[in-house]
């Protein structure tokens, strides 16, 4: 059966994009529009892999990250940040978010700034998957 | 109040002072050059009450000498925290602060404001000499040039989103070509026409924000020029499911408007109404409506009505400053300030009606000609 692979993005393009590109390399994609359903997904379908933008309403994917992450369930899975931020101002928000809530959350297995080439997403996915 | 003789302000004496000087100076002394220093003077006793001022202060701010300096200045009777002449009184040394007062016509104005102690023969602090010059036009370019790099920011964001729109979409079309399935091409097609109208929305915003415009007024049949951009929508409408209607007062005929400027100011509210509608994920049904009639008989109204998520109150008054965006990856901010100039220029107005949950409306109202 083929590997399910979450995508959670608030962008209709890039789900669509993104789904397209699991589909035609064996994987079952599956989609959520923010983190809050990005979480209720994953805790039902129990993905091998979360593809995950930073910026959404509602609940962001910074926050959906570090819930996966205390997770019991899906703390080893693994997770691909994808953002238009830039990676610098990513991991220095995870580190004041670390020392505010006095927390030690490991970082994402891969992050990747928009715009991202298929390849380079492709080949993060599979070694994220190793 | 005593005003100190001339001693105690250390006027040199006219024998020490150099002959060209004097020749230049002839009947008028030092006095009248203070006076007509492009800046502000005034001498302070250690209460901070002025004994001294030049003629450009008593323009601005009118008579000064035997008030308190920040009666004068900023029409308080608390002393500025930032004081330099209390630290030039305790320490001897010229200081320096930025402060922001009020004219005697009442405008604003930035100062620049340096303090230098007078030392009497024993070396004490007799009095403090304040100078200080108008930064009021420095400060607003300042504040400028920090909108504009924050501005450069947002942009660089936005557009590397666009971007990745594009190569998604271009991915998902030669996936469709290559499988034979045109559908997932069709989608893929979808997604790339979409970015490229948003990067030439972004970048008409950027060229009408960053030149002076000038209007070209014609007479135009509104309801038709409404039809046309709402019907660029349409699509993008469809797709978020949203209803996107038009009602005109048939007998509006002809305003004279700036066609060009105008579709650009409705592309701007229906993009935002559409977004508004986007992001409010409380209610299953959204419409956003566009009225065009007779405001009165000189006036014509516009109004953009969506049933989106609203907003703050704190959005609602940041929304007419540059690059102000709620929309993070989806918005410039440039949008409602493009909307606001073309109003402007046509010496129209705006009227906001919005409630958080609810729904926006924005009513524009404009001259007919």
């Amino acid at each position: 059966m083929a590997k399910k692979v979450l995508v959670v993005d608030d962008e209709m393009d890039m789900r669509i994009f993104i789904t397209t590109l699991l589909e035609t390399n064996g994987y079952k994609p599956l989609s959520a529009v923010d983190g809050e359903e990005g979480l209720v997904i994953a805790r039902k379908e129990k993905p091998v892999l979360v593809i995950l933008d930073v910026m959404m309403p509602k609940e962001s994917g910074i926050n959906m990250y570090r819930q996966l992450r205390n997770d019991p369930e899906l703390k080893e899975v693994p997770v691909i940040m994808l953002s238009a931020l830039s990676k610098k101002t990513f991991f220095h928000s995870q580190k004041m978010l670390d020392n505010y809530r006095e927390e030690q959350i490991p970082e994402p297995n891969a992050y990747i700034e928009k715009p991202a080439e298929p390849e380079e997403l492709l080949a993060a996915i599979r070694k994220s998957l190793e | 109040m005593t005003v100190p003789g001339k001693e105690a302000y250390g006027e040199i004496p006219e024998g020490r002072m150099h002959s060209g000087n004097r020749e230049f100076l002839g009947d008028m002394g030092y006095r009248s050059i203070i006076d007509f220093l492009p800046c502000y003077v005034s001498v302070q006793d250690v209460n901070l009450c002025i004994l001294f001022t030049n003629k450009s202060f008593e323009k601005d701010f009118g008579t000064g000498v035997g008030r308190i300096c920040h009666e004068v200045y900023k029409g308080t009777i608390e002393r500025c925290p930032s004081c330099p002449v209390q630290r030039s009184f305790e320490d001897k040394r010229v200081h320096f602060s930025e402060e922001t007062t009020q004219l005697s016509n009442g405008e604003r104005a930035d100062l620049a404001v340096y303090s230098a102690p007078i030392l009497d023969i024993f070396g004490e602090v007799k009095a403090v000499i304040e100078l200080s010059g108008n930064i009021t036009k420095l400060k607003e370019s300042q504040r400028e040039l920090a909108v504009l790099g924050q501005s450069v920011a947002i942009l660089s964001h936005d557009i590397k989103n666009i971007l990745e729109g594009l190569q998604g979409g271009a991915y998902v079309v030669d996936q469709g070509i290559k499988d034979g399935d045109m559908a997932l091409a069709r989608k893929g097609w979808d997604i790339v026409k979409r970015n490229i109208g948003d990067i030439t929305s972004v970048t008409r915003n950027i060229l009408y924000s960053s030149k002076k415009r000038f209007l070209k007024r014609q007479n135009i049949h509104l309801g038709s020029l409404i039809d046309d951009v709402a019907a660029l929508f349409s699509e993008r409408a469809k797709t978020s499911a949203t209803v996107l209607e038009t009602k005109v007062n048939p007998s509006l005929l002809i305003a004279r408007l700036d066609p060009s400027s105008i579709r650009r100011m409705l592309n701007n509210l229906l993009s935002n109404a559409l977004e508004a509608c986007r992001a409010d994920k409380k209610k299953h049904f959204h419409k956003i409506m566009v009225r065009a009639d007779f405001y009165d008989k000189k006036h014509v109204m516009i109004e953009v009505e969506d049933n989106g998520i609203g907003m703050t109150n704190a959005t609602r008054k940041k929304i007419f400053e540059g690059f102000y965006s709620t929309k993070g990856d989806s918005g410039t901010g440039l949008g409602m300030l493009v909307v606001n100039s073309v109003v402007e220029a046509h010496g129209g107005r705006i009227e906001l009606l919005t409630a958080r949950g609810k729904g926006t409306t924005f009513r524009i109202i404009l001259p007919l000609r």
